[in-house]
């Protein structure tokens, strides 16, 4: 698999058009490829951005590991120094009339945030508002992202700020004039990257052999092995359980997980278990409730016996010592 | 602590506002319209608390600047409301509901204390006489932590000793005491401090002071007379929790005589939805979530009712052997 390369103007992506990198003639000169990188030219814009990602991601979204933005930016704050490749932290978008609440958080290491704006920036009252918001602007970032977030594909985004964000309707021929220069330094800056899959997702799937998992029990299994080493309780139930079924083996092994990640609540439930011993049988169950101290019983009536049985079984049961235990007595471990 | 602060411009020159930017000398102070036009527009990462906190300084004129608490909130018997005056807290308290509250993890204080205690007054005038409103301070933020910069607890005290049938409970992890030292102490005001085991404290309650400050400070207060209270919220369980929990009340009883304790409430850990989602995203390694949660109702994530009514018991228990009333002590949200 390799990176989707998302550039808004061809001036951007010139260094990364070398040779070997070959234009997919149905895509309107819009998406390239090689044996590194798909590229993608999505135009200028939220919306051009999120829609050509998402055509891409849709048809070729297999061979893809992740999709990366590079870009120039404009700068808000005069402390951000220009020329140089950042990392945004969250990205956020105004989309002409407000700032949208959606964000998407691209790396938490950093300390700037980028407003992916629906207009050129024109006047200085608009830049002091977005500057409450973030600290660099881009026109695409967070249409891309957004795309990416629809389908599941991780993302970075890389912006190089290349002025103040001062306005004025030249800054378009301005940042043409020295897109060759721009594209040199986002080329060098994504030849120094490493564009494996981040590591959580490559390594997400490591379950246990021999077991299977539904996704609610995978997700069971991860939260318990946070507190709990499972390899010894995997081992013992390979061994103990060989002969059962991966479905079966599962339930079995995830239960011990529980009892040893929980024991309190494992005493618990036995002394339940205990205390109703004599009543339950296939015939009459007993079920509690997770909310409240009430429980639920549950029979089969075939007969005048079965009614009998019913009567007998519920002198016997202990309740005020069950209710207790439900109530939180101490009489438990 | 704050890189900016953000300031409503009829309040730029408030002599308020100067004491509040002036303890901030490099933070970039900017004027703004109105809070609500610039916190929580936009989702925010509760962790960017770390590296680039803000601040906002206004006033609250829309919504209501006291609100009815939740059922089972405080002690039974009274009717319960909270006090509006700031959203968000200085500390990371990794359970906290904070992060999946606001969206945003920036403090925003409401400087207008005399509205908020003009509407505790309306609120008192509606409640029964048989039954007198509790007013909390610090269901947003903590009460104390940042009282040095806002000044509020002189409002609050002059207003509560006018009022005595009512009373103001000041909820805090904070040892940030000295300002609440200056106000003459009145009955009806009541610092209550939420305190865990020192371990717990150590990985749960990030930037928090520790056990031994909390207790230094609860001692001073019961020096000056005020009226304490403690939470144990949220309980964290471990296996040797019994033993933690043993040494924590001997801890507190050599500062603070138990007895002397106004009312003990005690709660465990507990997430709605969006905040659990948040905890998974923000702490994916802390205790809380370790042991598995109960999804009841689909909204609420707790330990099983079994376990939770075990632990609470046991430490209610510990409390009451030690020779408080059990009227003294409650379970805070767990009506069930």
């Amino acid at each position: 698999m390799i990176p989707l390369l998302v550039f808004a103007h061809r001036g951007e992506a010139r260094r990364f058009l070398g040779p070997g990198i070959r234009g997919y003639p149905d895509w309107g000169g819009r998406l390239y490829g090689g044996k590194e990188y798909f590229l993608l030219i999505s135009g200028e814009g939220s919306l051009d951005g999120a829609l050509h990602t998402t055509a891409v991601l849709a048809k070729y979204g297999e061979g893809i590991s992740l999709v990366i933005n590079l870009g120039v930016a404009g700068a808000l704050g005069e402390d951000i120094p220009l020329e140089q490749v950042v990392s945004p932290r969250s990205l956020y978008a105004h989309d002409g009339k407000e700032m949208q609440f959606t964000s998407f958080q691209n790396d938490r290491t950093s300390s700037l945030d980028l407003i992916t704006t629906a207009a050129r920036i024109l006047d200085d009252s608009s830049r002091e508002y977005l500057h409450q918001f973030g600290d660099i602007v881009d026109r695409e970032a967070w249409g891309i992202a957004y795309a990416c977030h629809k389908m599941h594909k991780d993302c970075r985004i890389f912006k190089l700020p290349v002025d103040r964000a001062q306005g004025g309707r030249d800054i378009c021929q301005r940042t043409k004039k020295d897109s060759t220069r721009y594209s040199s330094v986002l080329f060098d800056f994504f030849s120094s990257l490493n564009t494996e899959r981040p590591q959580t997702l490559a390594t997400k799937s490591l379950l246990p052999e021999g077991f299977y998992f539904s996704l609610a029990q995978e997700r069971r299994f991860r939260r318990l092995s946070l507190t709990t080493s499972p390899d010894t309780v995997i081992g013992e139930v390979r061994r103990a359980h060989g002969e059962k079924t991966p479905k079966e083996r599962t339930k079995i092994l995830l239960q011990k997980l529980e009892d040893k990640a929980n024991p309190l609540l494992t005493r618990l439930r036995g002394r339940l278990r205990e205390l109703s011993k004599d009543f339950q049988n296939d015939q009459f169950r007993i079920a509690y409730d997770n909310t409240s101290p009430h429980l639920w019983i549950r029979a089969h009536i075939r007969n005048e016996g079965d009614m009998e049985s019913l009567k007998r079984r519920l002198g016997d049961l202990p309740y005020p010592a069950i209710r207790a235990l439900l109530e939180g007595d101490r009489n438990v471990s | 602590m704050f890189r900016r602060i953000l300031v409503e411009s009829h309040l730029r020159h408030s002599p308020r506002v100067a004491h509040i930017t002036n303890h901030f000398p490099r933070a970039r102070v900017v004027e703004i319209d109105r809070i609500e036009n610039y916190f929580g527009k936009v989702k925010k990462d509760y962790l960017q608390k770390r590296t680039d906190l803000r601040l906002f300084l206004g006033e609250k004129k829309k919504g209501a600047l006291v609100k009815e608490a939740p059922r089972a909130y405080g002690s039974p018997g009274n009717p319960h409301f909270y006090f509006v005056n700031a959203y968000n807290c200085i500390y990371e308290c990794n359970y906290c509901y904070l992060q999946g509250y606001f969206h945003s993890p920036d403090v925003v204080l409401f400087l207008n204390y005399s509205d908020m205690v003009e509407e505790a007054r309306r609120v008192i005038d509606t409640c029964p006489k048989d039954s007198p409103p509790w007013f909390h301070a610090g269901e947003f933020s903590d009460s104390l932590a940042l009282s040095h910069l806002t000044d509020e607890l002189d409002t609050y005290s002059n207003f509560f000793s006018r009022y005595p049938e009512a009373t103001l409970e000041l909820r805090t992890k904070s040892a940030n005491v000295a300002p609440l030292l200056k106000v003459p102490p009145i009955p009806n005001m009541i610092a209550s401090f939420s305190l865990s085991p020192g371990d717990k404290i150590k990985y749960n309650d990030l930037k928090t002071p520790p056990l031994i400050h909390r207790l230094k400070a609860m001692e001073k207060l019961k020096a000056h007379g005020l009226n304490l209270a403690i939470h144990f919220d949220p309980i964290i369980y471990d296996e040797d929790i019994l033993g933690k929990y043993t040494t924590l009340l001997d801890t507190i009883d050599q500062r603070v005589p138990l007895t002397s304790v106004k009312y003990f409430s005690l709660g465990v850990v507990r997430f709605t939805r969006p905040v659990y989602r948040e905890v998974k995203k923000n702490y994916p390694a802390s205790e809380a979530l370790g042991l598995p949660l109960d999804n009841e109702g689909g909204n609420l994530f707790r330990y099983p009712r079994i376990k939770r009514h075990w632990i609470m018991n046991r430490i209610k228990e510990m409390i009451l052997a030690r020779g408080v009333n059990a009227e003294q002590v409650y379970l805070c949200m767990d009506d069930s």
